[in-house]
């Protein structure tokens, strides 16, 4: 009885002091009863008290077991590994350092990415919760025109609003400065409603603005106002002339707004000011109300989902296809996550993030490779040590204890590193990139969480395994036991670390040889050509006008000294365009379409194109002239002079029949011209909407000015689009696939440094190891020069496998980067034996080190080791 | 380190006497045991007393169950000492406990 009431009072005593308080009570009771009942019964009352109180009575005491625990356990094996930690700064600081940027590249590399797609950017609010809207009919998706977004801008019950722009390239005219050219976007009423925007200055559009009977009011971009206006105080209420029309700039927008679509903020592609859409419909020179040129974006009801958007606007669809059967055929909307097109399938979405993800979880993987090698190997050298720890009576939960604690200190140590790396690299991609760019947290939680779980398990399970019951082994062996059961380990993550290393050096090599290649195709004369792009939409000329005023720039430029000659031509030297063409015995249905330049006689001298036979048409002449690109694409038959074509250039239904007068060379350093992708030329009688004027000169630099002043004489009301050397344009055209040629080498030479340590730290473990081996081997008389061999040897074979899986896993690799990406040259055997060289060699180099090592063993020595 | 109650200092001062278990020491001080055991357990918890228990065999050979025996440490000597030394009449508390 004593006993069980004893048992249910101690349910009140703190579970560790339990089994302790029952039996001091047991005995205390006892001890009373020899004295009487009386006794047993008055001692036995102090029983509840005592199991009430204990738990603040005896507070202290745990307190100070705690502390106790504290300072000989937790707070001695900080000391331990802290100890350890000192003794060997080496491998904590390439362990934080291969952890580091592993993380660090892979989470930079993904924020950058999910900034372009899904990030904030300014001036929107809430970007995520506003997808994309498009037509999707005839098995693609469209944006609206003009007459459709009438109709889209109804909505739906689970639409909030609607936000539509389209891009269009202006004239303004601001009191005090030249007339610019700029580009800018006609939107609707709602388009800053919808997106949040807030102005910097002045109000932005609403829709009061957005009716033709409306005075016509515009806003502008922070970057215009401040960097071409000049940041005046008193901009808004200033009247300005757009095109040809008095308007007044209202307001401006936030700083580093750039609408939808556009995520050039201060560049030529940044809009530069925004119109009311009810304007577009009788603005001179846009696009016409049924071009599809209105990018739109939904700024949906809380909780909605994209299909009950695209059911409820299933209605409007349906209109949509009424008001044109054809094009917009069993139409409906779709609404898609910011960034991503719609047209993409899931195979193409798949590979692009696979190509673009690649590179940087590579990284990842060769960092945590190299951290598990070096841990394995840490742990080997360990093995004897922890079994010494297991001898002296340390449990395995100590060990436990004592080397999660040294996976946690690598952990933070690789944790700051990536940390301090995340803040440099993502600096450095702001000043390239235009986006804000946040740290993903969701992607460094996963990078460090695999690196964690890396170090964690080839910091715990080795040595547990050392120290399973095998003490005496571990103590006999001095670790060597435990290095050849996980050699095979660390060999296999070597070959893994190589042959990822030689993947990543490859991908790196294409784009920089990409980048080389667009480079070398700047041909000599192109520093030697001026061009002004002019664009005559943007007034409302009349072609008269339009032939006059290039007839009195040609006149004029030719009249300057400096000037070799100059031609004009309607493609610009980034842009392209297409003719229909039909051949001799062409079906009237036939859709062959094929580049076409609409050119002046004296373009072919300007441009360096040379004539292989026949002549240049003459001013005024229906007659063209081809490449022999053209030529060999349809086996035309000789003579070829003379044959005649049907054309029909775009724009233009007119189909004109036109005798072949010439063969003219590829365009010298056409990046075309390696395909050589057949060209026609037509005369350039009529002066159509964009015109680019090239001028030969050897002072081409100078002569921006000169032309720019020219064109003023000519016309101060037609700003050029833009003047520069054709050497710009190349050099623009090259600089995107320099930025992801640059982030690719940055990712390769990173990549090979990694596996290069990795590498030589497995080559110096297998040294270190084999130290008294050597030592027999220099006493039975091998020379050092033997030693180095047979260690280079060892490293050989491992890099030699390593690139053997490298390049098996490579050609799928290679034939992708073949479909995706026809600029570059993936089958480039020089690339490939240069990549397969600079990684032996650097790994060679990293095996030579502990080679010597080995070769300078000296064997009395060698032979006292264990 | 907490204050030490008189019922603290009674109980250093019989465990000092030699009344190591805590029947003997409620026994002495004739303070009831739902006083004597929390003064106990905080005493050694503030580090005053530290406790032991008999070994299996001395209580086998007595037919009883295994005691807890109390003892004071070097800092309990020290306190009783000190309150020994204001309160003169402490001393004189109990008698010393003879041979069991």
């Amino acid at each position: 009885m004593t006993n069980i009431l004893l048992y249910i009072l101690s349910l009140l005593v703190p579970r560790r002091l339990r089994a302790g308080w029952r039996e001091e009570w047991r005995a205390e009771i006892a001890a009373a009863r020899r004295h009487g009942a009386l006794k047993a019964f008055r001692i036995s009352l102090g029983a509840p008290l005592d199991a009430l109180t204990s738990r603040w009575t005896t507070r202290e005491r745990e307190e100070s077991v705690w502390a106790s625990a504290w300072q000989g356990g937790w707070g001695s094996d900080l000391k331990q590994t802290a100890r350890s930690i000192a003794r060997s700064p080496g491998h904590v600081a390439t362990v934080s350092l291969c952890l580091g940027i592993g993380i660090a590249v892979c989470t930079s590399a993904f924020s950058i990415l999910n900034a372009f797609l899904y990030g904030d950017r300014p001036g929107i609010v809430d970007r995520s919760g506003m997808p994309r809207l498009f037509i999707y009919a005839n098995e693609r998706a469209a944006d609206a025109s003009l007459d459709e977004f009438a109709v889209v801008a109804e909505g739906s019950p689970s639409v909030i609003s609607i936000a539509a722009e389209g891009r269009s390239d202006f004239s303004i005219r601001v009191p005090g400065h030249d007339p610019m050219h700029v580009v800018g976007a006609f939107v609707n009423g709602a388009f800053f409603q919808t997106l949040g925007s807030t102005p910097l200055a002045g109000r932005l559009l609403s829709p009061a603005d957005d009716r033709p009977e409306a005075p016509l009011a515009v806003v502008i971009s922070h970057a215009f106002w401040n960097g071409r206006l000049g940041a005046p105080s008193d901009i808004v209420g200033r009247p300005v002339v757009l095109g040809d029309r008095e308007a007044v700039i209202v307001g401006v927008a936030p700083e580093g707004f750039t609408g939808l679509a556009s995520d050039d903020v201060d560049g030529p592609g940044g809009y530069k000011v925004y119109v009311p859409m009810a304007h577009a419909r009788t603005w001179p020179g846009v696009r016409s109300p049924q071009a599809s040129w209105f990018n739109m974006a939904a700024r949906l009801r809380d909780g909605v989902e994209p299909a009950q958007v695209t059911a409820e606007m299933q209605p409007l669809a349906a209109r949509l296809e009424g008001m044109n059967p054809q094009r917009r055929k069993d139409a409906r909307f779709i609404v898609m996550a910011n960034g991503l097109a719609p047209g993409t399938s899931n195979a193409a979405l798949l590979g692009m993030v696979m190509l673009l993800m690649s590179a940087p979880l590579t990284v990842l993987a060769i960092g945590c490779a190299n951290v598990a090698n070096l841990q394995l190997v840490r742990a080997s050298l360990r093995a004897r040590e922890l079994a010494v720890r297991a001898s002296l009576g340390a449990s395995r939960g100590q060990i436990v204890r004592l080397l999660t604690l040294e996976a946690a200190m690598l952990s933070i140590g690789g944790f700051a590193t990536a940390a301090v790396a995340i803040t440099v690299l993502l600096k450095i991609a702001e000043l390239v990139l235009p986006v804000p760019i946040n740290v993903d947290f969701r992607v460094l939680l996963f990078s460090a969480g695999v690196a964690l779980a890396i170090v964690a398990a080839t910091g715990l399970l080795p040595a547990l395994a050392a120290t399973r019951g095998r003490t005496a082994d571990g103590l006999r062996s001095g670790g060597r036991s435990i290095a050849s059961g996980n050699s095979r380990v660390r060999r296999g993550l070597v070959v893994a670390q190589v042959s990822l290393c030689f993947l990543l050096l490859l991908t790196a090599g294409i784009f920089t040889r990409g980048l080389l290649d667009e480079t070398s195709m700047v041909p000599p004369h192109a520093s030697s050509i001026t061009i002004a792009e002019l664009r005559f939409d943007i007034r409302n000329y009349v072609v008269p006008e339009r032939r006059r005023l290039l007839d009195t720039l040609e006149a004029r430029l030719r009249a300057d000294s400096r000037v070799a000659n100059v031609g004009l031509t309607s493609v610009s030297p980034n842009g392209w365009e297409q003719s229909r063409v039909w051949l001799a015995g062409d079906a009237p249905d036939l859709e062959r379409y094929e580049d076409s330049h609409h050119v002046t006689p004296s373009f072919f001298d300007t441009a360096n194109i040379t004539l292989v036979r026949g002549r240049i048409f003459a001013p005024g002449e229906t007659a063209i002239v081809v490449d022999q690109a053209f030529i060999d694409e349809h086996q035309l038959r000789e003579p070829v002079l003379g044959q005649t074509v049907k054309v029909a250039f775009e724009g233009d239904q007119q189909i004109r029949i036109a005798p072949i007068v010439g063969v003219a060379s590829p365009p010298p350093g056409d990046s075309m011209s390696a395909n050589s992708s057949p060209t026609i030329y037509l005369p350039l009688d009529q002066a159509p909407r964009y015109v680019g004027l090239w001028v030969r000169t050897p002072y081409a630099r100078e002569m921006i000015n000169v032309v720019r002043e020219t064109l003023a004489q000519a016309d101060p009301n037609l700003p050029a689009v833009s003047i520069r050397t054709l050497e710009d344009h190349y050099n623009e055209d090259a600089a995107f696939l320099g930025y992801i040629a640059g982030a690719a080498s940055g990712i390769g030479i990173v990549s090979l440094l990694l596996a290069v340590s990795g590498l030589y730290s497995v080559i110096a473990f297998f040294v270190a190891l084999r130290t008294s081996e050597f030592g027999v081997r220099v006493a039975l008389g091998a020379r050092g020069a033997d030693i180095v061999r047979m260690v280079i040897a060892q490293a050989g074979r491992l890099v030699l496998v390593g690139l053997g899986v490298g390049a098996v896993l490579g050609i799928p690799l290679l034939v992708g980067f073949n479909a995706t990406l026809p600029l570059t040259k993936p089958f480039d055997p020089v690339l490939i034996l240069t990549v397969t060289a600079i990684l032996v060699l650097t790994a060679l180099a990293a095996a030579w080190v502990p080679a010597r090592r080995a070769a300078s063993v000296d064997a009395s020595v060698a032979l006292r080791t264990d | 380190m907490g204050s030490l109650s008189y019922t603290g200092l009674f109980v250093l001062q019989a465990l000092a006497q030699g009344h190591k278990f805590g029947f003997d020491i409620m026994d002495v001080t004739n303070l009831p045991s739902g006083t004597i055991y929390p003064a106990l357990r905080r005493l050694e918890s503030l580090g005053l007393v530290r406790s032991d228990w008999e070994t299996d065999k001395d209580a086998r050979d007595n037919a009883r169950p295994r005691r807890r025996y109390y003892e004071l440490t070097k800092p309990g000597r020290e306190q009783l000492a000190e309150a020994e030394s204001r309160y003169r009449a402490v001393s004189k508390l109990f008698p010393k406990r003879g041979r069991a």
